[in-house]
């Protein structure tokens, strides 16, 4: 990490070998999060392409000490919204329908297939089916990316408190619901999912 | 702090659970040999915390490279672009600015003062909120509209005024003439004015100007409210003033461009190129003066009389004159966005491949829609089109 701040000082320079380390170190990330926000590979993939252009044109511009993590995902987050809208051709609020939405985020364990044991995940799964988009990806941001509580409601356009305040109301709520099963019984449909 | 909280604020924590590699898993084992009592509970946490987990979509391992290929084909194309929008951004650049932005009660003061031009024009430029086109005041008590599109008024000729395509021969000779017109450019237009000696005045949106049908005085001398861009003739020995409420620019050198709006608390002059004198009204000997050089902002404070002076760029204060205002590296998409909200209409574009187009450049909305859109058809080569009640198609 302490070389980071050098490759990053580098790319300001206009260092094109620094410019591909970023791309390279954020790829993974980057497509991870977009691929839940949009379902489209071509949308996803031209952000990330404008994403690094923009990136790139506008290094001068940009703090030395940017969070870049939270700098890229929030700008992907934009850009693609913003060409979903285009595409749309429907004005900003309108992203997409329901059943799009709820394609996005989705957990692993919901992948199951319906004859998967219902005794023991069954109160879990409607637990989490019941998280609506936005909270799910307050959960990946939290999870999944080191980002402050700040960052986070910046990208969901929420305070910082909300986004605190509801991440552990969630987790309260999961943990409720884990109880009257075992680990055993949880991993057992764990496995069963990655089957699947 | 509670519990759940130390273990989920926990950088390290979370990456056990949701990404663990190697180094973390080494590290929570060796911590479980000396913490046992812990073991259970985070243990428990973690793996119902792992319902969590996302389904991930994969991707080909070509793709991150295709990409980043794209990326680099951009980045040539877009350097050598630059050139090209280096040449398009000097076109625009002026010769010589100033402005001067001005607040409330500017005619109630004008009118106060004594000046003779006339109680006459008061009451019609109240009216300005109201107007569809711009107006001619002259000082016989009679007006002319001026026309579009080109808005513009011309004193170049003696005893001529020529306005649009339209010359009016004027008698100034008559008994009760004020000795003073006054152009009132309506909301969303803009009205180009030649005056007597040459000199060239744009006079933007919401603005009035008052000056004389002739410079036959010691000095040429206009009166401002709102925005005007001044391309003086130079003439030492006749200086040309532009006066505002409490201030007046005297023009030292070529050319500059004035801009006096009521809403503003301060008056600003920004100068471009020679040099202009900001004075303070009414103190000949105790009044602050200042003068500046180009690229300079002169604020002057109304409530405190404080003139400050900053370095500017002359660009974002005087550009208007071309309907700009500054555009830097935006999306089409992102322009379009601003017009679509500025005007309450809904643009739709039918080319693809325009609508990540980036420019660079000014653009300002008080000229109005149709000449925001020619201006953006002008740089982009592309076409608007009504498709229906406030809806265009951008191609």
């Amino acid at each position: 990490m302490k070389d980071w701040r050098q490759t990053w000082l580098k790319f300001k320079g206009g260092d094109m070998d620094a410019f591909h380390r970023i791309y390279v170190a954020y790829f993974d990330k980057l497509y991870a999060y977009g691929s839940k926000l949009t379902n489209e590979h071509s949308v996803l993939e031209d952000s990330i392409q404008e994403l690094f252009l923009q990136l790139y044109t506008r290094r001068s511009h940009l703090r030395e000490d940017v969070n870049l993590e939270y700098y890229l995902l929030k700008s992907l987050k934009l850009t693609i919204y913003q060409r979903l809208r285009r595409k749309e051709r429907i004005i900003p609020s309108g992203l997409a329908n329901e059943d799009h939405e709820s394609s996005l985020f989705k957990f692993k364990i919901e992948n199951a297939d319906e004859q998967t044991d219902k005794e023991g995940n069954d109160e879990l799964l409607q637990a989490l089916s019941g998280l609506d988009p936005k909270q799910r990806e307050l959960l990946y941001l939290k999870f999944y990316n080191s980002l402050s509580y700040k960052e986070i409601g910046d990208i969901l356009g929420i305070n910082p408190d909300s986004a605190k305040k509801q991440v552990y109301r969630i987790i309260k709520k999961l943990k409720h619901n884990f109880r009257g099963f075992s680990i055993e019984l949880f991993l057992y449909v764990v496995q069963h999912v990655k089957k699947s | 702090m509670t519990k759940l909280e130390r273990y989920i604020e926990d950088k390290r924590f979370v990456k056990w659970v949701f990404l663990p590699d190697t180094e973390v898993k080494h590290y929570y084992a060796k911590y479980f040999r000396k913490h046992p009592e812990e073991k259970e509970e985070m243990v428990k946490l973690r793996d119902q915390l792992r319902c969590l987990e996302f389904s991930n979509k994969s991707y080909a391992t070509e793709l991150p490279e295709n990409i980043f290929r794209k990326i680099q084909a951009d980045i040539i194309e877009l350097e050598s672009s630059k050139k090209s929008q280096i040449r398009i951004l000097s076109v625009l650049k002026y010769a010589a600015i100033a402005v001067l932005l001005l607040s409330t009660g500017f005619f109630a003061n004008f009118f106060a003062g004594g000046n003779s031009s006339g109680h006459q024009f008061s009451e019609d430029l109240l009216l300005i909120g109201t107007m569809v086109e711009p107006r001619l005041y002259l000082s016989d008590g009679s007006s002319v509209i001026v026309p579009g599109p080109d808005y513009e008024v011309s004193y170049a000729q003696a005893n001529k005024i020529i306005v649009g395509h339209d010359t009016i021969e004027v008698n100034r000779l008559k008994k009760n003439d004020r000795g003073k017109d006054a152009l009132v450019v309506s909301y969303g237009r803009k009205v180009k004015l030649v005056l007597p000696d040459h000199s060239e005045v744009w006079v933007n949106s919401g603005s009035r100007l008052i000056f004389s049908h002739n410079f036959e005085s010691k000095i040429r001398e206009v009166f401002l409210s709102g925005e005007g861009y001044f391309d003086v003739e130079k003439n030492p020995e006749q200086p040309f003033y532009v006066r505002t409420t409490a201030m007046a620019v005297k023009v030292l050198g070529t050319e500059f461009n004035v801009s006096a709006y009521p809403e503003n608390e301060t008056i600003e002059a920004v100068l471009e190129k020679g040099s202009v004198q900001i004075e303070e009204n009414d103190r000949m000997w105790f009044g602050k003066k200042a003068v500046l050089v180009p690229n300079q902002r002169a604020s002057f404070d109304k409530q405190t009389h404080e003139i400050k002076i900053a370095e500017v760029e002359h660009e974002n204060y005087t550009l208007w004159k071309e309907g700009l205002v500054t555009i830097d590296d935006e999306t089409l998409d992102d322009v379009f966005g601003k017009i679509e909200r500025y005007f309450n209409i809904d643009i739709k574009i039918a080319d693809r491949e325009k609508i990540d187009m980036q420019i660079s450049g000014k653009l300002d909305f008080n000229v109005g829609r149709e000449r925001v859109f020619e201006y953006i058809e002008k740089l982009t080569d592309g076409k608007f089109t009504e498709i229906g009640p406030a809806k265009y198609k951008f191609e």
